[in-house]
């Protein structure tokens, strides 16, 4: 019998007793349903907290000064050298976003309330123009952020200071000698609070804010840098290098525990500048995610354990209905081979059916959930996008869900079908199992 | 010409003179607030008066050595930072924290205890030091008439760039205002009574208030004395001993 011929007496047999398949249809179904959610949830969200540590530390590798002469101040003033020490390094970046992280001390007043920051970052807007549209805006625009003393504030900020869009209101900082200042501006824009790391965030201009400071204009906190595709250890360890040559650095760190002894626990005279990737700084929450991703493959394994026993018992009863028709097609003459094989072609239109419900069903849960605003779960917002959550699909996951779904099935079904295949005709034809 | 240059002398006898006595006014505001031939010790007491309403006291043990620009702090209120300490030694200010025995470094123009106070208040007055006169005039501040001196710091180590301050007859801080590099009142001090310990003037009471966030502070100044202190005060064993 040829492939074609198969083929068609397969989907004929197939859509003839598509009734008794329901139920394997909706448990494969449902079943690659919910793998897919999970998978796309679980990629959705791990990418959304990597682009929320992107955009509230400004970048995927950081060269930082921390000044003990001011108050071990995250300062330096390098920015020419170091540039250079970049090209010369010749790893192919996107961008170098130089920043000012005013952090802990800064506090916002207005008609007398008073709201500490944790941090009050100076960006250039232009370059961070990536972070400002990741942000969930609730009043104002970004339009309007280019006019003179804007700022951006969250909304829990906005609330404790009972401040509305145009508000003028004061940042107190002390300069980098330890001067108190202060500064007017105007809010521009208030942004939903993202959570861990955006708690008490604000935004000025870098220009203005170096200004209240008392920086020169190459005075900056952090020079940050974005790649398409973050450089590995070796590389980094290459950079550290080039940089050891010209300015005074901090040893390499690969911990957060080394990072925190190095800015904490040591002394030094002047400016040391660190180099820190993105990943020490998100390597608790990193760990939170893994430990999700752990719970999520426990999950994963309960489902197809689940998926695994409800096929193989569907299909044996399947097969049994069918023992007669079995016999029946045996005896007008198909071979044993031809038979399995036909049984399994079946099972394979019954599994892309049931990939093609699945990804309905997936599709229209993960449309809801998107709907949904999970922002009132403390801490979730750092997994979510504007508030909503954003499912990620990507070729390699959906791949290896469907082999996934597919070595499950295969033994189902073949061992049941290889068994109704050989069984002895007479007790075929009279329908014995 | 002739008149011109004679003019310009003048002009420069007045404006020394004008320097001079604006000088000779801080520098006694200083004498009266810095205690160089003898050890200081008191205990200061601080309510604050939230803008939320809340109030809170918190109480302190000051020890000062300024002759070598010294001092200890130890919070005996709260209960819940009682122990913690500040150390000013070699130019140095720690902070220890009993709780994790550690010390940090902290700077003079930080929040004493997240009060209106600032650390450099605990210290001895170094006004002639760090500020230039810009303007003074007489004026009547309640019953006291006062000289009324705006300040400039002429250098970058203070934690208020100009100040306003009203002194009285006796040389004696009735008041003073504190302001941002930017010339944004951040602080108003007023100083109604003073008391006198082994011939010495020092405030009896200061009422701080913040301008912008319209808190209050009220710091009593009591249990003053002057006498010698042992060197090991000034010492972080000193600081670990009474904090256990």
């Amino acid at each position: 019998m040829n492939l074609y011929n198969k083929l068609s007496l397969a989907w004929s047999y197939f859509v003839k007793h598509i009734r008794r398949f329901a139920f394997l249809l909706v448990a494969l179904g449902l079943g690659f349903g919910v793998i897919t959610i999970m998978t796309s949830l679980s990629q959705g969200m791990t990418k959304n907290l990597y682009s929320a540590a992107l955009n509230h530390y400004g970048g995927e590798l950081f060269i930082i000064g921390y000044d003990q002469d001011h108050r071990n101040r995250m300062h330096m003033n390098q920015i020419p050298r170091i540039e250079a020490i970049l090209e010369q390094w010749d790893y192919p970046m996107v961008q170098l976003i130089p920043r000012i992280n005013y952090f802990g001390d800064g506090k916002l007043y207005f008609a007398g309330n008073s709201v500490g920051q944790k941090n009050v970052l100076g960006i250039n807007w232009e370059d961070e123009a990536f972070n400002l549209n990741d942000l969930n805006i609730l009043e104002g625009s970004l339009e309007d952020i280019r006019e003179p003393q804007s700022i951006v504030i969250s909304s829990q900020t906005a609330q404790q200071l009972k401040c509305r869009l145009g508000d003028d209101i004061i940042l107190r900082v002390d300069t980098l000698q330890g001067q108190a200042n202060t500064g007017h501006f105007i809010v521009r824009a208030i942004f939903k609070d993202p959570g861990l790391l955006g708690s008490y965030k604000s935004f000025i201009d870098l220009g203005e804010f170096q200004g209240l400071l008392n920086y020169g204009p190459e005075d900056i906190s952090s020079l940050g840098i974005r790649f398409k595709k973050p450089p590995e250890v070796e590389e980094l360890f290459k950079l550290y290098q080039i940089l050891q040559e010209a300015l005074p650095m901090a040893p390499f760190m690969e911990t957060k525990e080394q990072l925190t002894h190095n800015i904490e626990r040591q002394s030094w005279s002047g400016i040391r500048y660190f180099l820190i990737p993105l990943s020490l700084y998100v390597s608790q929450v990193d760990d939170l995610l893994k430990s999700m991703d752990i719970l999520a493959y426990f999950l994963y394994l309960m489902i197809s354990l689940i998926i695994l026993v409800s096929i193989a018992v569907t299909y044996r009863l399947v097969i049994k209905d069918r023992t007669h028709e079995i016999g029946t097609m045996r005896a007008l003459g198909m071979q044993k081979k031809d038979l399995t094989s036909l049984l399994l072609w079946e099972s394979l239109f019954l599994f892309i059916l049931s990939l093609f419900l699945g990804a309905v069903f997936a599709g229209i849960v993960l449309f809801i959930l998107s709907r949904i605003p999970f922002s009132t779960i403390p801490g979730f917002e750092l997994f979510m996008k504007k508030g909503r959550l954003i499912p990620q699909f990507s070729f390699f996951s959906s791949l290896m869900n469907i082999m996934l779904l597919l070595i499950i099935t295969l033994p189902a079904v073949y061992f049941p079908a290889r068994r109704a295949s050989v069984m002895d005709l007479p007790h075929s034809l009279s329908g014995d199992n | 010409m002739k008149y011109k240059l004679i003019g310009i002398f003048f002009f420069l006898i007045l404006f020394s003179l004008f320097s001079q006595d604006n000088r000779e006014i801080l520098q006694q505001v200083d004498s009266l607030a810095s205690y160089m031939d003898h050890d200081f010790a008191a205990e200061y007491t601080i309510i604050e008066d939230k803008a939320s309403g809340e109030r809170s006291k918190t109480v302190a043990a000051v020890f000062r050595r300024d002759s070598l620009e010294k001092y200890v702090i130890i919070v005996l209120e709260p209960d819940i930072s009682k122990g913690q300490g500040y150390l000013k030694v070699e130019g140095t200010l720690w902070f220890y924290d009993p709780e994790s025995r550690r010390y940090n470094y902290t700077s003079s123009s930080d929040r004493f205890q997240n009060t209106n106070a600032r650390n450099s208040d605990f210290t001895r007055s170094t006004l002639s030091q760090d500020y230039d006169v810009v303007n003074r005039q007489q004026v009547q501040l309640g019953v006291y008439p006062c000289q009324l001196l705006t300040l400039e710091a002429n250098n970058n180590d203070v934690t208020y760039p100009k100040m306003k301050i009203w002194v009285d007859e006796n040389y004696l801080v009735r008041k003073t205002e504190d302001y941002s590099l930017s010339g944004q009142l951040l602080r108003t001090t007023a100083f109604p009574s003073y008391q006198q310990v082994q011939g010495r003037y020092l405030p009896r009471q200061l009422l701080m208030v913040d301008a912008l966030s319209r808190e209050r502070s009220q710091i009593t100044i009591s249990r003053v004395n002057f006498n010698d202190l042992p060197d090991s005060t000034f010492s972080k064993q000193f600081l670990e001993t009474v904090s256990r």
